[in-house]
C-alpha cells in the first residue's frame, strides 16, 4: 500500500461529510433501481405509486403490482442493503484491526462456521425438529455456527488475558479448515436432494428475506452499525501499531474483543440470512480507501454505504438476468465484482509503476 | 405422410383453442409435465422449470429455474393461473410468497412406485378438470404396468445391477436403497447390487467388486461424458468387475428411466429386456404420451 494510502489525510476531512452524502445518494439509488426492476415489468411511475400508497399519498394500482412490492422486491432489497452494508463495513473493521487489506470477517470462520450450521441442519437436523420451526432452522444454526466458530478463534487467540493478531489469523486458519472439513463430511453424507439444497444455499440468495427475517438481522447488526463511530479512534491509532495505539491511551485489547464479537454477531445474522455473499466484505473497503485514502472516519461509513448500494444492485441483476429463473446473488457478486476490482487495482500499480 | 401432415393440421389449430378454457399453467416437476402433457393440456401449459425435459418442446418455454430453487417474483411475472408442483419443489419461503401473493398453487404426492404415479395422475387431474382423462390416464398406466409384470421373466435369482449415477472424477456414485434406480430396477424384476445405505453414496472399487453385480445400469449421459461404453468400463474403479470386463453395460436415458411419469412402466420393460437378456420381452401398448403427444 502507498504511503499515502497509509497517513490519515486530516486536510480532507471536510469533504468527506460531503462523499458520503454523495455514496448515500449512490445507496438510495441503488436501492431505486432494485426496487423497480424484476422479472415483473413495472414502470417507475408505478413503483414510486406502490410505494406512496401505504402512506396514503397515492393510490394503488387494482393489480398485484403492490403486492409484488411490498411482500417481495421491498423485503429482499431491504435485506440486500442491510446485508451489503453490514459485510462492507465488517470488512473494513477487520481490515483495520489485523492492519492488513486481505482481511475480512471470513477469516475469524464466520462464513465457515455458518457453512457449517446451515450444512448440519440441512443434512441431519431438519428432519429432529418440530415441522413449524423448520423454516428458520437453516438460518438459526447458521448464525449459531458463525458465532461459535469465532468465539473458538478467539479463544484460541486469548493468551494471558491478551489477543494475539497473530494467532487470530492462524486460528482463523486452523478452524475454517476444520469446519470446512466437517461441512464436507455431511456432505459426503447428504443425498442428492440435500446437495442440490446445500449447493444452492452456499452460493446466497436474499429471496428468502420476509419482514421476520429482515428484523432479526437488523437486530443482530444493530449493535455493530452502532459502535462503529466508536471504533474509528482506536482503529485509526491501530494504522501506527499496537504498541503506539496503547500509548495513545486506546484499550486495545477491548477494542479487539469487542469489534470482533460485533462483527460475529452482525456478519453471522448477514451470513443466516443470505447463505454466503463473497466478495463485497473485502472489496467495499478498498473501494473506499481507493477513493478518499485510509482514515476510518471515512472507510468505515464508506464502505458501508458502498456495500449497500452494491448488493441490492447484484440482486437486481440475479431476478433478471435468466427471468423467470433467478441467479445465486453470491455467484453475481463474485462474476462482477471481481474483474471490476481486478481493474481498480492494475490502474492503480499502473499509476503507482509511472510515478 | 400426407395423411399425417392433414391431421397435424387441424390438431395444430386445435391445440390453442384447447389452451383458452384452462388456467396458465406453470409446471415444477419433469413427470409432472409429462403428466399434463398426457393429459392433453400441454397448450396451457406457459412455463416449466428446468427438469421438464419431455416432452422436448417444453424446453422452449420461459425456464423457471431448478426446482428445488425457484424464484417467486419469476413464477409470477408468467401470471400463472395454476402452479402444479412436483413434492420436492421448493424453497418453501418461495413457495409461501407465491400463496402470499394469491398463486392457486397444486402439490402433487412424492413419486416412487405405480400406485404413487397414479395418485400423482389424479391429482393434476382434477387440479386441471380434466378428471374423465385422468381415469382414462390411470386405466392405460394400470394395463401397462399389468402387462409388464405378467411378461416379466422370474428366475430363481434375479439379476443384480450395480446402479451408477455418475462415475468418472473419483469414485462412482453407486445407488443404493430408497432411491428411483432402486425402485426401477425392481419394477424391472431385477435388484440392486447394493443393499448396505440408503441414497447415492461414493462406492470405492473394493465395495462395487464385493457386489459383484450381473450388470453395470448408467444414464446414457454418463457413459458419453466419459467417452464413450469402452472407456466408461475401463475406468479403475469398474474394470476389475466382471460385469465390466464381459461388457454388460445398459445405458438408456436418464429422465425416461428416472422421471417417473406416464413412461415409466415402458421404461421398466426395456430395462427388463436388457437385464434380463431378453430382447424378444413381449412390447407393451404403444402410447401417445411416449412420443410426447396426447
Amino acid at each position: 500500500m502507498s504511503e499515502a494510502a497509509l497517513s490519515v489525510p486530516r486536510a480532507r476531512a471536510m469533504g468527506h461529510g460531503m462523499a458520503l452524502l454523495l455514496l448515500a445518494g449512490a445507496a438510495l439509488c441503488g436501492l431505486l433501481v432494485a426496487l423497480g426492476i424484476g422479472a415483473i415489468r413495472i414502470p417507475p411511475d408505478g413503483v414510486l405509486r406502490e410505494l406512496l400508497a401505504p402512506l396514503g399519498l397515492a393510490t394503488s394500482a387494482p393489480g398485484p403490482e403492490g403486492a409484488i412490492i411490498w411482500t417481495l422486491r421491498v423485503p429482499r432489497t431491504l435485506l440486500a442493503m442491510l446485508a451489503g452494508g453490514v459485510l462492507g463495513l465488517a470488512g473494513a473493521i477487520m481490515q483495520g484491526l489485523f492492519r492488513n487489506p486481505l482481511a475480512d470477517p471470513g477469516l475469524l470462520g464466520v462464513s465457515a462456521g455458518g457453512a457449517l450450521g446451515a450444512v448440519f441442519m440441512i443434512v441431519v437436523g431438519l428432519t429432529l425438529l418440530p415441522v413449524p420451526l423448520r423454516p428458520y432452522a437453516t438460518a438459526g444454526a447458521a448464525f449459531l455456527g458463525a458465532l461459535l466458530v469465532t468465539l473458538l478463534v478467539m479463544r484460541v487467540a486469548q493468551h494471558e488475558g491478551r489477543v494475539m493478531i497473530a494467532s487470530m489469523l492462524l486460528a482463523g486458519i486452523i478452524f475454517n479448515a476444520l469446519a470446512g472439513a466437517a461441512t464436507s463430511a455431511l456432505i459426503f453424507a447428504a443425498d442428492d436432494m440435500q446437495l442440490r439444497d446445500i449447493l444452492f444455499w452456499t452460493m446466497g440468495s436474499v429471496a428468502g428475506a420476509t419482514p421476520a427475517v429482515l428484523g432479526a438481522t437488523l437486530l443482530a447488526a444493530l449493535p455493530l452499525i452502532i459502535a462503529a463511530p466508536f471504533l474509528v479512534r482506536g482503529l485509526n491509532a491501530l494504522i501506527l501499531g499496537e504498541r503506539e495505539a496503547q500509548t495513545l491511551g486506546i484499550p486495545i485489547e477491548r477494542l479487539k474483543w469487542g469489534a470482533v464479537l460485533l462483527v460475529a454477531l452482525a456478519v453471522g445474522a448477514a451470513v443466516a440470512a443470505s447463505g454466503m455473499i463473497g466478495f463485497v466484505g473485502i472489496v467495499a473497503p478498498h473501494l473506499a480507501r481507493l477513493m478518499r485514502g485510509a482514515d476510518h472516519r471515512w472507510v468505515l461509513p464508506a464502505s458501508a454505504l458502498i456495500g449497500a448500494a452494491l448488493l441490492p444492485l447484484a440482486d437486481a441483476a440475479a431476478r433478471v438476468l435468466v427471468a423467470p429463473a433467478e441467479l445465486p446473488i453470491g455467484l453475481l457478486t463474485a462474476l462482477l465484482g471481481g474483474p471490476f476490482f481486478l481493474a481498480l487495482l492494475l490502474r492503480q500499480r499502473f499509476a503507482l509503476d509511472g510515478r | 405422410m400426407r395423411r399425417r401432415a392433414l391431421f397435424a393440421l387441424p390438431l395444430g389449430l386445435a391445440t390453442p383453442a384447447l389452451a383458452q378454457g384452462m388456467p396458465r399453467l406453470v409446471v415444477a416437476g419433469g413427470g409432472i409435465a409429462e403428466i399434463v402433457c398426457a393429459l392433453g393440456a400441454r397448450g396451457a401449459i406457459v412455463g416449466a422449470d428446468s427438469t421438464s425435459l419431455f416432452p422436448n418442446d417444453l424446453r422452449q418455454l420461459p425456464q423457471i429455474g431448478y426446482l428445488r430453487a425457484l424464484s417467486a417474483e419469476g413464477v409470477l411475472s408468467l401470471q400463472p393461473g395454476l402452479l402444479l408442483l412436483a413434492h420436492e419443489a421448493g424453497p418453501p419461503p418461495a413457495i409461501a410468497q407465491l400463496r402470499a401473493a394469491g398463486v392457486n398453487i397444486i402439490r402433487a404426492p412424492r413419486i416412487e412406485s405405480p400406485e404413487t404415479l397414479m395418485q400423482a395422475v389424479t391429482v393434476v387431474a382434477e387440479a386441471l378438470g380434466r378428471e374423465a382423462r385422468g381415469q382414462a390416464l390411470n386405466a392405460a398406466l394400470t394395463e401397462d404396468f399389468a402387462a409388464l409384470a405378467a411378461s416379466l421373466p422370474r428366475p430363481a435369482t434375479p439379476p443384480s445391477a450395480l446402479f451408477l449415477l455418475a462415475a468418472g472424477a473419483g469414485a462412482p456414485m453407486a445407488s443404493g436403497r430408497g432411491t428411483s434406480a432402486e425402485a426401477m430396477l425392481r419394477l424391472a424384476g431385477a435388484r440392486s447390487a447394493i443393499q448396505s445405505y440408503e441414497g447415492y453414496r461414493a462406492v470405492t472399487a473394493e465395495a462395487a467388486l464385493a457386489a459383484s453385480p450381473d450388470w453395470v445400469v448408467a444414464p446414457s449421459h454418463t457413459v458419453d461424458g466419459s467417452g464413450g461404453v469402452a472407456s466408461f468400463l475401463a475406468q479403475p474403479q469398474l474394470s476389475l468387475l466382471p460385469a465390466a470386463r464381459a461388457g454388460r453395460l445398459v445405458t438408456f436415458d436418464s429422465l425416461y428411466m428416472l422421471g417417473f411419469g406416464p413412461r415409466t412402466a415402458h421404461a421398466a420393460r426395456d430395462l427388463a429386456a436388457a437385464l434380463h437378456a431378453r430382447p424378444d420381452l413381449a412390447a407393451l401398448p404403444e402410447r401417445p404420451w411416449l412420443r410426447g403427444a396426447a
